[in-house]
């Protein structure tokens, strides 16, 4: 019912837009909202204050593979998986995690879906720019509600880092481009649904712009000589959803195998 | 070498008087016997470095046979503060190991020390923390340009709160000895604990029978909602972020799965779903009284422990949090606990947080598991 009279705002607001229009010049209805920006000119990669919205996965997966078990969900990506420099172990775990029907998925075991994946998870992510403490928050609904962190503080990666899910991600801005650098992730989690592999020597270069106010363009570079022969790219495009708040997911609410995710924590611990 | 504990104890093992210390940590006590004290000389064959604990694989000769012992030892996030790495032991390593053995009687020890060479490789040294807290430069409560309070990082001082001074609810005035994470010395204490109904007093009394081993957060890594995040011991602990801009606050939780639990400072109907939708970190709206953070949370279900030590809740739960930071190293946390369905009366439980400055929570997934 609150929702209500934000509509009825909303719709005010459209109203004084419309009106307001002819009188500026010919804005047409169409007219794209441009990108937000701060007081400072820098790109905003949030909701401007007093709106909400979230970012969300578009059309866009990582990569196209004819040998996933549902090869029409990967049609529509950047890059044709004979062209990414698998190397043949990889290759060849990738076509087995297929055959299995994903079956050791560890989005499944409610664990976070790290690297290029947690930008298309289900549910949306939020961006969070803290320039007064330089930090960049990355907000996930699904599938772990979790957070990453981004420094900008200029901050080198730390020599020999303990390897996570989400690493050590250092940022900075390239005009309306935000930079960021990431190693020191662990291998439990895939790159993708279709199980891409990586190694501990995963270093990811990720290049984020608002294209449009409701478009984020998403690269990535993937460089983990462990897995593959050469650094290659893809990436994907993200939509805005207007007035979509982050809310409370927890995977493991609804577990019903938690003998399939903790293995240990009681009894008897089996090598 | 199956079920040869008592073999293994006559063999190769001898008691020994060993200070109580890390070991307090509740599973621990839920699965291994503080009263039954091993040291085990024996090979490495592996380390598992997994959470919620690592284990040291190691081979045991035990009259002319081999015994396979899995040595659990604390979390990845704590041995990496205690100067371990993942290189620290190979397969090979010939160590001596002190610690207590499984109260089934399997081969299993919860490690406390670890010697290679007759050189400790390991010990979880409490001190770590209370050097640490000692070297940090002490100051005034860190303000905003308009004069808020600055709650966590602000701009020039990063860091995140830990070391809570009371390890579960308990009621203010109320004196009840308690380990790390609420285990009572003495469970004559239960009752006075809160003021309880009786099935709760019965509930929390069965739990704290059972060291806390039916631990939801624990067993099915189930978050720490309600009061509990502000509750996770060193290194775990909790970050603030504040996005002032659009009013609201967001509590990352280093302890349990890195979860992010979201407060708003307006009454935005778009920040969260409606109360009816039951969840674990509930639906939380805050207001600034004074320099007072005041948060009201309700909406909770009741599938998670809302507090160390295992005090029962229900979906009727509401609380009210007063957040302060009266220094720069000191976060004053209050919370006023109303359930109408498990206590007779709302009653009030406060402690103090740590700012350990210059790093962040470590990223934990309880999750994260052996697959």
């Amino acid at each position: 019912m609150k929702r209500n009279v934000l509509a009825e705002r909303a719709i005010a607001t459209l109203a004084l837009l419309a009106c307001a229009a002819p009188a500026v010049g010919q804005a047409p209805p169409s007219e794209e909202r441009p990108v937000p920006r701060w007081d400072d000119g820098r790109v905003n990669l949030g909701a401007p204050p007093g709106e909400s919205g979230m970012w969300f996965r578009g059309e866009n997966y990582l990569a196209v593979n004819p040998n996933s078990y549902e090869p029409q969900t990967t049609a529509n990506s950047r890059v044709h998986i004979d062209d990414i420099p698998l190397k043949d172990w990889a290759r060849a775990l990738v076509d087995a995690r297929n055959a299995t029907y994903l079956a050791n998925e560890p989005y499944t075991r409610c664990l976070p879906s790290a690297g290029p994946r947690h930008f298309i998870a289900f549910y949306g992510m939020e961006l969070l720019d803290l320039p007064e403490i330089d930090r960049v928050y990355m907000f996930i609904r699904a599938i772990s509600g979790s957070y990453r962190t981004i420094y900008m503080d200029g901050r080198p990666h730390p020599d020999n880092p303990r390897p996570t899910f989400f690493g050590h991600s250092v940022g900075h801005w390239e005009g309306d481009t935000l930079v960021i650098d990431t190693v020191g992730m662990n291998e439990r989690f895939w790159m993708n649904r279709e199980g891409l592999p990586h190694t501990e020597r995963l270093h990811l270069i990720e290049r984020i712009t608002r294209t449009r106010f409701d478009r984020l363009d998403y690269t990535v570079t993937v460089d983990d000589p462990g897995a593959y022969d050469a650094p290659w790219t893809s990436g994907y495009t993200l939509g805005w959803r207007e007035g979509e708040g982050i809310s409370e997911y927890i995977c493991q609410e609804n577990n019903l195998s938690p003998e399939g995710m903790i293995v240990g924590s009681e009894g008897r611990f089996v090598p | 070498m199956a079920h040869g504990a008592g073999l293994g104890m006559k063999a190769s093992l001898s008691i020994l008087v060993l200070p109580i210390a890390a070991w307090a940590h509740h599973p621990v006590a839920a699965k291994f016997d503080p009263d039954r004290p091993v040291v085990l000389d024996g090979i490495v064959t592996g380390v598992d470095w997994a959470n919620p604990h690592v284990h040291v694989l190691i081979n045991v000769s035990v009259d002319g046979a081999l015994a396979h012992w899995a040595i659990e030892v604390e979390s990845p996030d704590v041995l990496e503060r205690s100067g371990w790495a993942l290189d620290t032991l190979a397969p090979g390593d010939a160590i001596s190991i002190e610690g207590i053995a499984a109260r089934d009687g399997s081969d299993q020890a919860w490690g406390t020390t670890i010697r290679r060479d007759g050189e400790r490789v390991l010990a979880v040294d409490p001190d770590v923390l209370a050097e640490r807290l000692a070297a940090r430069p002490g100051g005034a409560t860190p303000r905003w340009p308009d004069g808020r309070p600055v709650l966590g990082s602000g701009p020039g001082v990063s860091g995140y709160w830990t070391a809570p001074d009371r390890p579960a609810l308990v009621e203010d005035g109320v004196e009840a000895a308690m380990d790390a994470w609420g285990v009572l010395a003495h469970i004559e204490d239960a009752p006075a604990v809160a003021p309880f109904q009786t099935w709760a007093k019965d509930l929390y009394v069965l739990r704290q029978r059972e060291y806390l081993a039916d631990d939801p957060g624990f067993l099915y890594c189930i978050p720490p909602g309600g009061p509990r995040h502000f509750q996770m011991p060193f290194p775990f602990g909790l970050e603030i972020v504040e996005d002032r801009a659009r009013g609201r606050i967001f509590v990352l939780t280093g302890g349990g799965n890195s979860n992010w639990r979201l407060i708003t400072l307006d009454d935005d109907p778009r920040a969260g779903p409606p109360p009816s939708d039951p969840l674990f970190y509930g639906v939380s709206r805050a207001e600034w009284d004074g320099d007072t953070l005041r948060v009201e949370t309700g909406g909770f279900n009741e599938a998670f422990w809302f507090s160390n030590g295992g005090l029962p809740h229900t979906r009727a739960l509401r609380i009210t949090e007063r957040i302060s930071r009266p220094d720069l190293n000191t976060l004053n946390y209050a919370v006023t606990i109303d359930d109408p369905g498990a206590y007779t009366r709302p009653w009030t439980s406060t402690w103090t947080l740590q700012w350990l400055p210059g790093e962040d929570p470590p990223e934990h997934f309880c999750q994260g598991n052996r697959p």
